[in-house]
């Protein structure tokens, strides 16, 4: 390198490092700041209310939030349209449910030589349950993300199904009917049956993927991964071999989706094969899009905003579906950029990409 | 002159019944740079993307530093130094100038499985990645998207990111295209700079480019090499003349 550019590289290092703080911390920033904020407050407001059941409802949409957020990390940075992500839930819900049935049964599970004693502890059941989606996530995605686009598309979807016919097909377990999760789960010494305590674990938990996501996608591997979805053939030309980034992170983004089902699977105590049916899979996708693709807190909204949309529209009317359909139109045709692009408007946005 | 970099031999390479590069033999010295013309469908295009790894060739050798890397695919070629530009320009288009020159850094690095540091603030990488902006003098411009620039300076921009993966032996594809009168004097000056720091295979149309870069031209037609020599050489050369300079207008 030429001597010259030293001097230059270091007025450079200066401007960029020292960045003045309002651009490192953003609007978006305090906006969802208070927003977790504002969660935190929500049982005791509930409370107040004497509305119970709206602790309930925003912890399913911290739960969906979650979901969404993993499914954004693959489909909105890395181009993946997955169309099975709900499998990675249902796997993480069935383990958690399983192994509670066993232990409430008090009879081992016996998986060709080896017991397995249930267990309702959720220090152990967790971790595995989780482990145990990043594993099915490594395996399928070592398939799938040979192809990709439309085929991406089907052969997720295809998997997902399997997957979803297993769940039915396992008729000690509830088969289609699903599988009641008895007796009491513990986290250490919290009570996960307690309501509020079960919704302070899925707060913890949803700030935590949260940061966790915003810590990746600044970082050099979500730059690869942001690179991979606009030009792939690009990063093998400089030497990147793009397969193994988007590996990792579709196993990344299953594990996030594990964790969201081990919370799905404690806060209804219940698991059927519905929770990762491919309809599920499609509303996560409708989550991000309209919620806002490639931004990190849209899918946060598009959760919420999916969620309540369907709670207020279905308290109107049965058949809430058929004014949630063209709405969900209205907003992909007039705000592109999903709701977080509304807020702050498009050309901010577009950095955020 | 120095030894060989790059050694091709008896390269076919068929789409169907159409040879695209019919019994083609060439040798790169070390740096030099080497202009490879010839009419539209000549092959060169399909050369170099035999050359980086893209295609690979029906039958022949390519022997690069003494390693047969004929089979070789395109990132492990990259490792050890064979890096190419494209002729249509292949960025990032929605990261900025500075994060597309810090994905090659990065990719010459090593790896990139780095989770949890930002990017942003990992000083070594920013400071390789303004050096490569700098040489090509797009550093007033890094913190622009990429879709915003102009076509002349995401040519330079194209350069930058193939400078950044540190290559041994360069292969541009047609750096000037599609560029026209000041943007294009800055791009011949650019490639001025480079010449002799790097081996530089070089494909372009711009004959005055050619033969004021060039050390030596090859020549080729439907996909055969049919003369490589000086550019004084070259001018004078009958065969070269009747089978293209004859054929079709110097574009």
């Amino acid at each position: 390198m030429p001597e010259s550019t030293s001097l230059f590289r270091s007025a450079l290092f200066d401007s960029l490092v020292s960045a003045p703080p309002e651009k490192r911390y953003p609007v978006e920033f305090w906006l969802g700041a208070l927003f977790f904020i504002l969660l935190a407050c929500v049982p005791w407001l509930a409370s107040f209310l004497g509305e119970p059941f709206y602790v309930r409802l925003l912890m399913r949409m911290m739960i969906f939030s979650i979901m969404a957020l993993s499914l954004n990390l693959i489909l909105g940075y890395g181009g993946m349209v997955s169309f099975g992500h709900s499998m990675f839930v249902g796997v993480a819900a069935y383990v958690v449910g399983i192994l509670g049935y066993h232990a409430y049964e008090a009879n081992a599970l016996a998986i060709g030589p080896f017991q397995i004693q249930g267990s309702l502890n959720a220090l152990f059941t967790w971790p595995i349950a989780v482990a145990a989606t990043a594993l099915v996530a490594l395996m399928l995605g070592a398939v799938v993300l040979r192809t990709s686009g439309l085929y991406f598309i089907m052969i997720t979807l295809a998997l997902a199904q399997m997957l979803y016919f297993l769940a039915v097909s396992m008729e000690d377990y509830g088969g289609e009917d699903g599988l009641q999760v008895m007796g009491t789960q513990m986290l250490g010494n919290l009570d996960l049956s307690h309501r509020t305590t079960l919704y302070y674990v899925v707060w913890v938990c949803l700030c935590g993927v949260f940061l966790g996501c915003r810590t990746l996608v600044n970082s050099r591997f979500g730059l690869v991964l942001k690179a991979s979805r606009q030009n792939a053939d690009r990063l093998r030309a400089i030497g990147l071999p793009v397969f193994w980034y988007k590996l990792v992170a579709f196993v990344i983004s299953g594990a996030i989706a594990g964790l969201a089902g081990v919370l799905l699977v404690s806060s209804q105590s219940f698991v059927s094969p519905a929770d990762m049916a491919w309809t599920r899979s499609g509303d996560l996708i409708v989550m991000v899009v309209i919620g806002g693709m490639g931004s990190l807190f849209g899918p946060v909204l598009g959760a919420f905003f999916y969620l309540a949309a369907e709670y207020v529209l279905g308290n109107i009317t049965e058949y809430w579906q058929m004014i949630m359909g063209p709405l969900l139109i209205v907003i992909v045709l007039y705000a592109r950029t999903g709701i977080v692009g509304v807020f702050l408007g498009a050309g901010e946005r577009k950095n955020r990409i | 002159m120095s030894d060989p970099i790059l050694e091709v031999t008896r390269l076919f390479k068929s789409f169907g019944g159409l040879s695209a590069t019919d019994d083609l033999s060439l040798s790169i010295r070390r740096n030099e740079t080497h202009a490879i013309i010839g009419p539209n469908g000549a092959g060169k295009t399909t050369l170099l993307a035999q050359l980086s790894g893209q295609l690979k060739p029906t039958s022949g050798s390519i022997v690069y530093q003494g390693m047969d890397i004929t089979q070789w695919d395109v990132v492990k070629r990259v490792r050890r130094g064979i890096v190419r530009s494209f002729q249509i320009t292949s960025l990032w288009p929605q990261l900025s100038v500075l994060e597309n020159v810090m994905l090659a850094v990065q990719a010459q690095q090593g790896h990139a499985f780095h989770f949890f540091r930002a990017a942003t603030a990992v000083r070594n990488l920013i400071g390789a990645s303004c050096e490569f902006l700098h040489m090509v003098e797009l550093e007033a411009k890094m913190g622009a998207q990429v879709y915003s620039l102009s076509h002349g300076e995401q040519r330079q921009l194209e350069l930058a990111v193939a400078l950044a993966t540190r290559p041994d032996l360069l292969l541009l594809d047609e750096p000037l295209a599609g560029m026209g009168g000041d943007d294009s004097q800055r791009m011949v000056d650019l490639l001025h700079k480079l010449k002799g720091q790097y081996t530089i295979v070089l494909v372009e149309h711009d004959m005055d480019a050619v033969f004021s870069l060039a050390d030596r031209i090859s020549v080729l037609v439907y996909g055969r090499c049919v003369a490589t020599d000086t550019p004084l050489a070259i001018r004078d050369n009958e065969e070269v003349r009747a089978a293209y300079l004859g054929e079709e207008a110097i574009c």
